[in-house]
């Protein structure tokens, strides 16, 4: 395990809302063992926003499941440890888990059109977490739900929780989803791209609602997707995952300013950017993900990379720090900005 | 929705009302004389007439088929060349298999759903693969091959059942007595029908149920903390089952009739039976009545089912 | 693709590196997916279609197989007799060897099945589908007529057209024929419809493909599937069916065999040897058993979204 020291520093005996340390998720496949987290650590306090950025098949969106520990059981593998509030989720019963998903950890999902149960009720599916975990009594259940689908943002609360989900266009149906997941107070909130189907128009409106929401709640949040656009301007700090790894994490600012890794620079600049002029050609990475069942050696981005090199092919790069910037880790061995490395394998973890 | 349901139900009686034109051109196809067989040897050609006249079965077949239709929409379903009226013989018969129809589909539904609900919980788990293969033999095995062995088995030698030719809603008793012996005389036919329908049942809900845990919002329904069970019976169920009411529709409606079979090899008399001897002696009152009240049942059952299908998924109607 | 990264990259890798080939083989992620492993029909499957065809090959050659005479007398044997040698099955009440009636039984009564399928699933498959992809009045016509021809008590009609007409063969088979095209005719419209809608059809008809073209290119490939999986299983269906009605007597009439009044006889008949009551009755639900199971595995096969978790 050469990889990974991806923590920040932590004040001595105080631990963080959440530690995540080397995470790794293998699932079983007809052809073999396919590795979707690949040892990955995090750290995240109360109140904080971490976004985590890659392409699709990156492990995004299966490492917020395992942290959260919502993986299917059958053919699954979870290793290492994700610390919530002190407690040990990686290997908890199943009865640990669900009497922590909804008050403590909760979780917005993608598809706002399929992920409500299209034979109940709306306010119904609100209530329900609220008497199983509240324990509310059924009318102090549907009135709380009512209000919050008003937080939400839902005109009309009343008469629209009484409404099936097939009655509510998407946006609705995804402030739904965030009531839903809202509704006991979790401490720790996982958005897994909570816009990606949803109408550029609507995906502000439900990115400011979450704004809002942590803001009130001083919950933390981990915001997962694709679109660089999104985690510019509401994360405190950036994660982006490569081939199940982590590839680069820093606090936003610093990510955009000083780019270390390879493939991040290939995302940043193959945004489109406003001020481009209309024609400018859009710059796609070449090449696929690699397959994450049979991994090649070396860095993952490799085949892909501007600037490979025949180290590079053979050798996965450790996750170090920048010498400048305790707290920016990338793993390359040629990070841009920076005079070229000459570190080995296992060297220069930040612990 | 509302209109939506009324023009179902305006389609289904335009489709009663054909069938019964239907019934009425079939069974006057057919050769012979309801006079014959009532008169039998003392029929002349005279007191042929006379008992046509007497009970409008003269003069062209659209006026035959008027006059039935006039008598029927007062009530009257006129009488059975031996007598009784009508409706009175439907009445007691249409008990028995109301009764079977029932009973076999309580059992049925009373297996089933837990039995593909609690499979579905281990997919090609033990449980799983046995209902699978135990369902699947049910289904392949036809009614009137088990009935000749239970019979025998049960009712000759063993005498556990009450045998062929009881009564299962003797004259003269109360509701409860009613109720126990119809359950005794009526158990092993609707064990029987049971049987068949179950496998359906089981397979279409089985089916249906591993299609509805993939989706999204069961994962959803887990990450709310909510147990398997709940999420099973609570959450998975109700969508998944349309398909299973769907069938259930189908099988009341086949059953009506279709219990002939049972009904014949148990000794009972039921409206199957009774269609059979009165096609026979051309009782055409008798037919009619039967072929119009058993049409009118099965698009009945029809359309509740599909006003109980709006009701478990909303997206029908609604979206 | 290798040689595309290859070469959009080329100015910047260091040249030695270049030289030396040192850029890997593209990941399998790069070549063309394979296509998703078939789930093979297994050893079950082979089996039950190696039964169905002994039973085909049974009901064809029936007279030329060396069995006895179905309808002969044995008074040698005499009646209710054990298999033995000479009378695999034993003999039935009247004599005659159970074997012999059970291989001719199996004549008539998947000769009817089969007619029957063959004529009902031709009608109702191609109304069916005609139906679906017309719509319009023609379609809402067509579908309360079938409506009103399920909803019409069958019984009625069977004895009606079967006491009136005689019974033969031909008859059952007519009769069996029109009661399953409602049934036949709602399953492939229903089937047709979810492939009519789809959009690929719009496109194909913009793109100024006539009617008839467009039905048999594009539309009859995608339900041809469920078209076969249907006959199937409608084939199992009257074949009970077929049996019932000839328990009752109601099919064939005596002394020609046929599984379904092989197995009233030997109920009636107290004396009746275990054989005689098992044979007819066994061939009858392994002949379904399998054919089921066939219909079975193909519609999984066809549908990967049905199958098992």
């Amino acid at each position: 395990m050469s990889t990974n020291g991806a923590q920040t520093p932590a004040a001595a005996g105080s631990h963080r809302l959440l530690e995540v340390r080397d995470l790794r998720t293998t699932f079983q496949t007809p052809r073999g063992p396919l590795v979707a987290v690949d040892g990955v650590s995090l750290d995240l306090d109360r109140g904080e926003t971490l976004g985590i950025v890659g392409e699709s098949g990156s492990g995004k969106t299966v490492l917020s499941r395992s942290i959260m520990g919502l993986l299917p059981g059958r053919g699954t593998l979870l290793e290492g440890s994700v610390r919530f509030d002190g407690r040990e989720l990686v290997g908890a019963s199943e009865a640990t888990l669900r009497s922590m998903w909804g008050p403590r950890i909760a979780m917005v999902f993608q598809d706002p059109m399929t992920s409500l149960n299209p034979v109940h009720r709306v306010g119904q599916q609100i209530a329900e977490t609220l008497r199983l975990h509240l324990k509310l009594s059924k009318r102090v259940a549907n009135e709380s739900a009512v209000t919050l689908l008003t937080q939400v943002g839902i005109p009309e609360p009343k008469i629209r929780a009484r409404c099936f989900p097939v009655q509510l266009s998407g946006g609705m149906r995804q402030r739904v989803m965030i009531a839903i997941a809202l509704a006991c107070g979790p401490e720790l909130l996982l958005a897994d791209e909570p816009t990606t189907s949803l109408d550029v128009t609507i995906q502000a409106q439900i990115l400011d609602l979450l704004d809002e929401a942590q803001r009130i709640r001083r919950m933390a949040m981990i915001l997962v997707t694709h679109d660089l656009g999104i985690v510019a301007t509401r994360t405190d700090r950036i994660m982006v995952m490569y081939a199940g790894r982590v590839a680069e994490l820093a606090p936003t600012k610093r990510l955009f300013a000083n780019v270390r890794m390879p493939y991040t620079e290939a995302l940043l600049s193959s945004t489109p950017r406003m001020a481009d002029a209309s024609h400018t050609r859009l710059r796609a990475i070449e090449g696929r993900p690699p397959d994450l069942v049979r991994r090649p050696s070396g860095c993952a981005f490799s085949p892909r990379c501007l600037y490979a090199t025949d180290r590079c092919h053979e050798e996965a790069p450790p996750l170090v720090a920048d010498p400048g910037e305790p707290d920016h880790l990338y793993a390359c061995w040629h990070p841009r900005g920076v005079a070229p490395v000459t570190l080995t394998a296992g060297a220069s973890r930040v612990g | 929705m509302a209109r939506y349901l009324a023009t179902r139900l305006a389609a289904l009686l335009g489709i009663v009302f054909i069938i019964s034109i239907f019934c009425f051109l079939l069974v006057h196809m057919l050769p012979g004389d309801p006079s014959q067989s009532i008169l039998g040897f003392s029929w002349t050609p005279q007191s042929g007439h006379q008992y046509d006249a007497q009970n409008g079965l003269t003069g062209p077949l659209v006026h035959q088929y008027w006059y039935w239709l006039q008598h029927v929409l007062h009530g009257n379903l006129g009488s059975s060349i031996y007598g009784t009226p009508v409706s009175t013989l439907i009445g007691s018969e249409l008990k028995v298999d109301a009764a079977i129809i029932l009973y076999s589909q309580v059992l049925a539904f009373l297996v089933a759903i837990p039995l593909a609900v609690q499979a579905s919980k281990k997919p090609g788990g033990a449980l799983d693969a046995g209902s699978s293969s135990i369902t699947f033999a049910f289904y392949c095995l036809p009614g009137f091959i088990l009935i000749t062995w239970f019979l025998q088995l049960l009712t000759v030698q063993h005498h556990i059942f009450p045998g062929v030719d009881s009564q299962p809603f003797p004259p003269g008793a109360g509701f409860f007595t009613d109720l126990w012996t119809s359950l005794q005389v009526l158990f092993l036919p609707s064990f029987i029908v049971a049987l068949g329908t179950l496998a359906i049942y089981y397979r279409f809900l089985r089916a249906e149920m591993g299609n509805t845990l993939q989706e999204d919002f069961i994962t959803v329904a887990r990450s709310k903390g909510l147990t398997t069970n709940r999420i099973l019976w609570g959450h998975a169920l109700r969508p998944s089952s349309v398909p299973v009411l769907t069938s259930t529709g189908n099988n009341v409606a086949l059953l009506i009739t279709g219990l002939f079979i049972v009904e014949y090899k148990f000794g009972l008399q039921g409206i199957g039976s009774e269609l059979v001897q009165a096609v026979g002696s051309k009782d055409f009152r008798v037919v009619q009545g039967i072929a119009l009240v058993s049409a009118l049942i099965i698009v009945i059952v029809n359309f509740a089912i599909d006003i109980i299908t709006t009701f478990v998924d909303p997206r029908i109607a609604r979206a | 693709m290798r040689d595309e990264v290859a070469a959009a990259y080329a100015g910047t890798i260091p040249a030695p590196e270049r030289a030396a080939g040192v850029v890997p083989a593209p990941a399998p992620e790069e070549a063309p997916k394979p296509r998703a492993k078939r789930k093979p029909l297994g050893v079950t499957f082979w089996v039950c279609i190696g039964w169905l065809s002994l039973i085909v090959f049974a009901a064809v050659f029936a007279p030329l197989l060396p069995v006895q005479d179905p309808n002969a007398l044995n008074l040698f044997a005499g009646p209710n007799q054990g298999p033995s040698w000479h009378h695999l099955l034993g003999t039935d009440q009247l004599t005659r060897d159970v074997f012999a009636r059970a291989v001719f039984g199996t004549r008539t009564s998947l000769t009817i099945a089969v007619s029957a399928t063959v004529i009902g699933m031709t009608v109702g498959a191609t109304l069916g589908m005609l139906s679906a992809y017309a719509r319009g009045r023609f379609d809402a016509a067509l579908s309360f007529f079938m409506y009103c021809g399920l909803a019409f008590p069958a019984i009625i009609a069977v004895i009606a057209i079967l006491d009136f007409w005689g019974r033969s063969q031909l008859h059952v088979i007519l009769v069996l024929s029109l009661f399953s095209v409602p049934l036949i005719y709602r399953l492939i419209r229903a089937a047709t419809l979810s492939t009519a809608t789809k959009e690929y059809i719009t496109a194909a008809r913009s793109q100024g493909a006539t009617s008839p073209r467009v039905l048999f290119h594009d539309i009859f490939p995608s339900v041809a599937p469920s078209i076969l999986v249907y006959t199937i299983f409608t084939l199992g269906g009257l074949i009970a069916v077929e049996g019932a009605l000839s328990f009752l007597g109601f099919s064939v009439s005596p002394p020609t065999p046929s599984w379904g009044n092989m197995i009233n006889d030997a109920g009636n008949d107290l004396g009746a040897t275990l054989a005689f009551k098992l044979g007819p009755a066994l061939a009858l639900f392994l002949t379904l058993v399998a054919l089921f199971t066939v219909g079975a595995r193909l519609q999984a096969r066809f549908d990967p979204g049905e199958a098992r978790l």
